[in-house]
């Protein structure tokens, strides 16, 4: 239970800034990893925690926006909080339409900061409980026969064990037995189940 | 075209003796002769000393065009050297908002650093040392104002339109005072108040306003500081005619060397080894927008004192 601490990470060039931000962060109770370079927090292992990160745009290596970019592209689905001593419009709005939590002028308080960071954590929580589903999920599928997955697909995408029967070239019962494993393995009660479980792991593309 | 008429004169001439010389000639004529030979030499050094006369003449004016040339040039230098002056202030004003932006991020980052340490500290001590927890406020308001003077800056530098609003300008300068006062006593220095509190309201922009007078009233402590016995700072509101009110803040420093005082108020001149020239510009600008004006003065006795008038506010007098 520890590790699920919420983590903030801090990236902004100033030494003083991190330091700061980190007594204020670590006073509310959150766990702070600071850095003054994009690579080097591209580089940390980060643990399987809520986090939120608090990202100045203008850094020596990587601009800000780039650097959200990448974490994008990597995969990395941390919420960030912009910070930065320009006040820039055009860049906000950029930032916030890319997904950004929210955009600090600097110098800014606590209290706009520390809610901020309460909507990022509730974020992050979110989105690694829909992967630790996902990755359940695809755990299951990987105990499948390859008979057994497209038996998957298959009544994942609306096809009765009749038409699948007349569609492989086999009997009914065949389909049956492979179709009961599949709901066994998949941890599946009903078909709609099953159903929501070839979504959430992108099988069958989500309803619209 | 003198010299070529000259010339044909001679030629004419000489045929002419040629025919006399076969001729036989009388005593007279040869007299005549003579005397015209003579006059013919006297006309020709009378025209060469024309020609020599008009060609000094001319020198005098080719001379005297090339003095003017030469001083013409001289003028068109100055005129380039002052358009260059020109052209540097221009682009240092023009690069003014650019500069300020950058100085403006400089200084929120350690602003970021400095409320977030005391925002840690207040949050560390929570509940405990009522005496810590007011310094720690102290620092996150100070922080705060500073905050608000940048925003200010930039906005300023933006052209935006500032905040009209009835100002008691006598109320103001108290509130500014407050706001400074533990400078003036870190400094050993006194200040004197002459508040006419029966002015009527201006329309102005109280931060804006606030900014003219602390920079105006930091200007006056600094230069007081270089003697002890230079302390007394007075701050004087009064209603200078039907329509104007005047603030006067009087130091009694060192005062502005005369050299100084045509540049004061211009962008980037500052006197002291540290100062950034903006103070003075930007307070300029400040009061020009809200229809009044700023200017300096040196006191009779010591000091200098620096003194702007703001249009009463006509809708609300009576």
């Amino acid at each position: 239970m520890k590790s699920n601490r919420p983590v903030i990470y801090v990236v902004d060039d100033d030494a003083s800034v991190c330091r700061a931000l980190a007594l204020l962060l670590k006073s509310h109770g959150f766990k702070v990893e600071t850095f003054t370079r994009a690579k080097d927090f591209l580089a940390f292992k980060h643990p399987q925690a809520p986090s939120c990160l608090m990202l100045d745009i203008r850094l020596p290596d990587i601009n800000g926006l780039v650097l959200q970019e990448t974490m994008v592209r990597q995969g990395m689905s941390i919420p960030i909080i912009f910070i930065t001593g320009h006040g820039d419009v055009p860049k906000s709005v950029k930032a916030i339409k890319a997904g950004a939590i929210d955009f600090f002028l600097k110098p800014f308080t606590a209290s706009k900061l520390l809610d901020a960071i309460a909507l990022a954590i509730a974020k992050s929580k979110a989105i690694i409980k829909k992967q630790n589903e996902t990755a359940k999920i695809w755990r299951n599928i990987k105990l499948l026969s390859p008979k057994e997955l497209e038996v998957f697909r298959l009544v994942a995408s609306g096809m009765l064990s009749k038409q699948i029967a007349f569609k492989r070239g086999t009997v009914l019962q065949t389909i049956k037995v492979h179709r009961g494993r599949v709901m066994q393995k998949m941890q599946a009660r009903t078909v709609t189940e099953l159903i929501h479980l070839a979504q959430k792991a992108g099988i069958i593309p989500p309803p619209k | 075209m003198t010299m070529s008429k000259d010339k044909k004169i001679i030629s004419k001439q000489k045929p002419k003796r040629g025919v006399f010389q076969k001729k036989p000639v009388s005593l007279r004529s040869k007299q005549q002769i003579k005397k015209k030979k003579f006059l013919s030499k006297k006309s020709t050094i009378n025209n060469l000393k024309d020609r020599i006369l008009q060609q000094t003449d001319e020198i005098k004016v080719r001379n005297g065009q090339l003095r003017k040339g030469a001083a013409r040039e001289k003028i068109a230098d100055l005129k380039i050297e002052e358009q260059r002056e020109e052209l540097l202030h221009v682009t240092r004003v023009g690069k003014l908002a650019e500069f300020v932006s950058s100085l403006a991020h400089e200084i929120s980052q350690p602003l970021t650093a400095i409320l977030s340490y005391a925002q840690a500290a207040q949050r560390m001590f929570a509940g405990k040392e009522p005496a810590l927890q007011e310094i720690l406020q102290y620092i996150i308001n100070d922080n705060h104002r500073a905050t608000e003077v940048i925003r200010r800056l930039r906005l300023l530098l933006k052209k935006s339109h500032p905040v009209f609003e009835p100002i008691n300008i006598s109320a103001l300068v108290n509130d500014t005072i407050a706001l400074i006062m533990t400078h003036v006593t870190v400094r050993n220095k006194v200040v004197k108040l002459e508040l006419d509190n029966k002015l009527p309201s201006i329309q102005g922009d109280r931060i804006q306003l606030q900014q003219v007078l602390l920079n105006l009233i930091s200007n006056s402590l600094e230069a007081m500081d270089e003697s002890s016995d230079s302390r007394e700072l007075l701050i004087r509101t009064a209603r200078k005619d039907t329509d104007t009110i005047m603030v006067e803040v009087q130091d009694s420093g060192c005062g502005i060397p005369a050299e100084n005082m045509g540049k004061l108020f211009s962008h980037f001149f500052t006197s002291k080894p540290d100062g950034l020239g903006m103070g003075l510009s930007i307070s300029r600008s400040i009061v020009e927008a809200h229809g009044g004006s700023l200017e300096a003065k040196n006191n009779p006795g010591r000091g200098a004192t620096f003194y702007f008038t703001i249009p009463v506010n006509k809708k609300n007098d009576q």
